[in-house]
């Protein structure tokens, strides 16, 4: 099926996800979300999560330049954006054990 | 969004790199240029912002096996996706609600195209008053507009959220991005001299009014006395823009159509105007000529030649002259002598006071002299004290040198 509307609501905490560990640019971040098995994940969504993320203080960037092409704007998580994980990752268990819980009762 | 990408595994880090100095991905500049335009409305900085996250990422695609489009989707496409995951406002959608809408739609198109009016009337006149019509015929919706607008029942935000001021200001804005930031520097600094330049646009405009149409010299200054009473209103009280945008466009409208006019005499033929009055009865266009002077085919300017009308009448006219006994003189030979002061000394010249173009090579040159507003002047008969014109006095500035 179709899951680009699940993933839209959830990229945010995908983004977050994969940048929790190590800074990365654009396609880094896109890589390492299709590595992890979201293959659907259109490459513009990817960027333009980044931009509104930054634009709401969760990240920094700095740019790195490069010597095999255009220079690189690298995206990290500050400590807002930290705290945004851990509760976006909380708010998701949360949703996520309640709808698993539905989805049982309902099969049972 | 649902854009499947299955290579992603097959590049190891660097795989599909691109090298931008000896990789050129055909298409890959207007890709980019195409995700810019669509995005053009953003802030210049994020944008900016965006544009360094995604070149490198777009150009890194070109760079790998496969179709770039059929994985990212049209540049359009691309954009959309990135303004709708972005939290971007949606381009063009639906204009913010203002329940002044349609009055603020229709101030901007009345005044805009009264300010269109005036500029038309100023520029097709040529001193007369019936072009002003134009301006009339705007009357029924240039009135309300403006009560509308300074009554207060209109206000800024009304006519900024329109669409097509958008649009408008988008396109000045890109056009204003074109110049080189001298330019625009210089273009900022002659702005006080506007407010001069423009009153001296509208005396010339007066002068030559006041032979052919009253009404228009009438209308000339109150459009003067207007811009003069705004002048320092309108910073404080934009509303006045009303008023101010549709003067400014007369005047600019006239200034264009002064110089074109004075051009079109230069066209018509080899013959050319010198400044200064003789009275003889010459006249061009309704105006006064002073002299007149012929060039050959090849340029070279005819020293001396007699005019005669169709009947075969000599064309005499009287001409000043140092002693003003000969005044009394008529002939028809020309070019009349014209009377010049070197250091307080009358000399009678008559070389040409321009240099001529061949016939039929150009038309710019030869009318730089003439478009010296001699309608000015040569609405103004001296007297015999009456000093000699500055462009009078003023020797050649270049030699006459016919061209080959």
């Amino acid at each position: 099926m179709d899951t680009s509307q699940l993933l839209k609501g959830v990229l945010d905490l995908a983004v977050l996800a994969v940048l929790r560990n190590e800074d990365g640019y654009g396609y880094d971040v896109l890589r390492r979300l299709r590595g992890g098995g979201m293959e659907e994940v259109g490459d513009a969504s990817v960027y333009g999560t980044l931009r509104r993320l930054y634009r709401a203080g969760c990240l920094t960037s700095y740019v790195v330049p490069s010597d095999e092409g255009p220079h690189r704007k690298y995206y990290g998580l500050n400590e807002s954006g930290r705290a945004r994980l851990v509760e976006s990752e909380d708010a998701w268990r949360a949703f996520a054990g309640t709808l698993d819980d539905i989805l049982k009762g309902a099969a049972a | 969004m649902a854009r499947v990408r299955r290579d992603v595994g097959r590049h190891s880090e660097g795989g599909g790199r691109v090298n931008g100095e000896t990789e050129i991905h055909p298409g890959l500049d207007d890709y980019l240029a195409r995700v810019r335009a669509a995005l053009a409305d953003l802030p210049a900085e994020e944008l900016a912002e965006v544009l360094e996250d995604i070149e490198p990422h777009v150009t890194e695609v070109f760079g790998e096996p496969g179709d770039p489009v059929d994985r990212l989707g049209s540049p359009e496409d691309y954009a959309a996706e990135l303004r709708a995951a972005g939290g971007y406002p949606p381009v063009e959608g639906p204009p913010p609600v203002s329940e002044h809408h349609g009055r603020g739609r229709f101030v901007f198109w009345a005044i805009g195209l009264t300010a269109l009016a005036f500029f038309l009337a100023a520029f097709a006149t040529r001193g007369r008053t019936e072009p002003l019509i134009l301006i009339l015929l705007c009357l029924p919706v240039y009135g309300p507009a403006l009560w509308l607008v300074l009554a207060g029942r209109v206000n800024r935000t009304d006519l900024t959220e329109l669409p097509e001021y958008r649009r408008g200001k988008r396109m000045g804005d890109s056009a204003v991005a074109l110049l080189q930031p001298e330019a625009i520097a210089y273009l900022r600094s002659l702005r006080p001299a506007w407010g001069l330049a423009r009153l001296i646009v509208l005396a010339v405009l007066f002068l030559v009014a006041l032979d052919r149409g009253p009404g228009l010299a009438v209308f000339t200054l109150i459009v003067a006395g207007g811009l003069v009473w705004l002048a320092g209103r309108v910073k404080t009280n934009r509303r006045l823009l009303a008023i101010t945008l549709p003067a400014n466009a007369f005047v600019i409208g006239a200034a264009l159509g002064l110089v074109i006019g004075a051009t079109d005499l230069g066209r018509g033929g080899p013959v050319y105007v010198n400044q200064g009055y003789v009275g003889g009865g010459l006249t061009y266009g309704g105006r006064p000529l002073s002299n007149v002077y012929a060039v050959g085919a090849d340029g070279r300017p005819i020293e001396e030649f007699y005019l005669y009308d169709e009947t075969g009448t000599p064309i005499t006219v009287d001409y000043d002259s140092c002693t003003r006994i000969d005044r009394s003189t008529f002939r028809n030979r020309f070019p009349l002598p014209r009377v010049t002061y070197v250091n307080g000394a009358c000399e009678m010249r008559t070389d040409m006071p321009f240099v001529p173009l061949p016939p039929g090579g150009g038309s710019s040159s030869p009318t730089v002299s003439t478009t010296a507003s001699p309608t000015v002047s040569g609405s103004v008969p001296p007297t015999a004290s009456t000093p000699p014109s500055a462009s009078v006095t003023a020797p050649p500035t270049a030699p006459v040198t016919p061209t080959k």
